[in-house]
């Protein structure tokens, strides 16, 4: 049974400045007897979530209200300051797409790599069939990732990533690609992988993309929970689901 | 609401389900999946380091021959004794010393290299000094060939000497690990750690007897008597090129190791907090 429960979590965010950064001056102050205490951000203020399993949960709130930060401490990323964690099931971070894919090598060995980083073997079957998911030439399995067009590229690595339905997923951002042709059907594979996780969550600046897929929505403020409630289910309408892929933002366009 | 899982028995393709999803068991976490993953990671780096040459990563062995073959010829000159002799031994452990010291300051940088999977993909920070190290064994495994040929050809050490240096060469192997750890760590943290770690590197290599031969240091030999290195390349060097077992350097080196893994296992405790320094 998966679920997720966070009892009163804190979370302080130690800011480094070049003078942190730097092992000299910390040395230096401690000799010289000043103990400069590195300046913290407190990123999250008690946060009391519980999530059960089969919904579907979204993060909303502007810029630096703490919707990142708290996928990442729900996927045990960041060592939480006060409070207790508790969750049982696997936990999925997708939080950027283009995470660890090297351009220098060829899109088949991308896929294998991103595979063994999930722990899952990349046997050959399984690695053609991500290939044919992404719909591109045949001939192009063996092209490194540079030479790929951005449209190319999101291709292979939404098909990647999500190839496998996890326990829990946590997504910063709706995984969606700008592609006339191919945005129906990576908007059918995201609605089925959803369906599928035991728990989503979720985190958007995009209240429409949110109140269609989750069951629930958290609005957050600095850091603070401001507001907990269950999506009123409306009408079902068919257009939307379009223009709202336009709308969400693809996670990360650059390589890292 | 959308349906949830189905039963297993509508499925109908062997390795895809009914909405295209690839069902395939992941392997659990846990450490023993961390390392694997490491060495998966290591084995890409060489292989696609060298993927558009035909000798593929032997590059690294015959530029560690080319490099071993000059500096042989002129060292042993330098020195007065014979390239015959000074040549296997100068390949052996220039070989070895790259291993730790390739290890050790390619760990400070490793870890910002890998910020994206430690941030965004949540996998544990050691998973990449892991993958370094690794990365730098399967060097080793391609240039040892250098020193492998010399001795064939050469002549230096026997079948029975080499296997009495294995356990000074898990030692070896132990100090490189831990080294690159504790150093990572720190370069990691604080980042004016990295440039004092490679010039450090690079006195060791020239004040420790690698390109020299140790007895060129006679009526001073405390200078080799202080220097961990010294210990840490006779441990494994005496039972190879000499037959001889150097205790009193297992001892130092053994201690030298234990030191080293408490800073270690420190190190993995505080690496919790990687997240926030990359």
């Amino acid at each position: 049974m998966a679920s997720i429960s966070l009892e009163n979590v804190t979370l302080d965010y130690p800011v480094f400045d070049l003078n942190d950064k730097s092992l000299k001056r910390r040395l230096l102050t401690v000799v010289g007897g000043q103990r400069e205490k590195a300046s913290v951000i407190r990123a999250l203020h008690g946060i009391d979530l519980e999530i059960k399993a089969g919904e579907r949960v979204g993060l909303y709130g502007p810029n630096g209200s703490g919707k990142t930060t708290l996928l990442r401490t729900i996927a045990g990323i960041f060592p939480i300051s006060g409070g207790h964690i508790n969750s049982t099931g696997h936990i999925t971070p997708l939080l950027g797409l283009a995470i660890g894919a090297n351009k220098e090598i060829s899109a088949e060995d991308n896929i294998r790599l991103l595979l063994r980083v999930d722990g899952i073997k990349p046997t050959a079957d399984v690695v053609d069939s991500i290939w044919d998911f992404t719909e591109l030439k045949d001939k192009m399995r063996r092209l490194p990732l540079r030479t790929f067009s951005s449209g190319m590229l999101m291709r292979v690595l939404f098909s990647v990533s999500t190839a496998f339905s996890p326990e829990i997923l946590l997504l910063d951002e709706w995984l969606s690609v700008v592609d006339k042709t191919f945005s129906k059907k990576a908007e059918q594979r995201m609605e089925d992988l959803v369906s599928r996780t035991k728990i989503l969550v979720i985190a958007s600046h995009n209240i429409n993309m949110l109140e269609r897929v989750c069951t629930r929505i958290v609005c957050l403020d600095e850091g603070r929970i401001i507001s907990d409630e269950p999506v009123v289910a409306k009408p079902k309408v068919e257009e939307p689901l379009e223009a709202a892929v336009h709308d969400s933002a693809i996670t990360s366009q650059g390589l890292s | 609401m959308l349906p949830q899982t189905r039963d297993a028995d509508t499925i109908s393709s062997p390795i895809v389900d009914d909405n295209g999803f690839l069902k395939v068991e992941k392997s659990p976490p846990g450490v023993v999946n961390d390392i694997k993953l490491a060495f998966f990671l290591a084995v890409y780096d060489v292989r696609h380091r060298y993927a558009r040459s035909i000798i593929g990563p032997f590059w690294i062995t015959l530029q560690t021959a080319f490099f071993v073959g000059c500096i042989g010829f002129v060292f042993s000159a330098i020195s007065a004794v014979s390239t015959r002799d000074f040549l296997p031994y100068f390949a052996i452990s220039f070989v070895l010393w790259s291993f730790l010291s390739g290890s050790t300051n390619n760990s400070t940088t490793t870890l910002l290299d890998a910020g994206g999977f430690i941030k965004d993909r949540g996998l544990p920070a050691y998973v990449f000094f892991l993958q370094c190290f690794f990365r730098h064994l399967l060097f080793l495994a391609h240039n040892i060939a250098v020193p492998i040929l010399l001795f064939v050809f050469l002549g230096g050490t026997t079948f029975f000497r080499v296997i009495a240096a294995i356990p000074g060469l898990v030692i070896f192997a132990g100090v490189t690990l831990c080294l690159s750890l504790v150093v990572g760590s720190l370069a990691t943290r604080y980042r004016d750690v990295q440039p004092v770690v490679e010039s450090l590197m690079n006195l060791a290599f020239l004040a420790s007897p690698i390109m020299w031969k140790p007895d060129l240091l006679s009526g001073r030999e405390f200078l080799l008597h202080y220097n961990p290195v010294v210990h840490l390349l006779a441990v494994w060097r005496d039972p190879m090129l000499n037959g001889v077992m150097p205790w009193g350097s297992f001892a130092i080196s053994l201690m030298f190791l234990a030191v080293l893994a408490s800073l270690a296992w420190y190190a993995l405790t505080q690496l919790r907090n990687a997240p926030f320094w990359i």
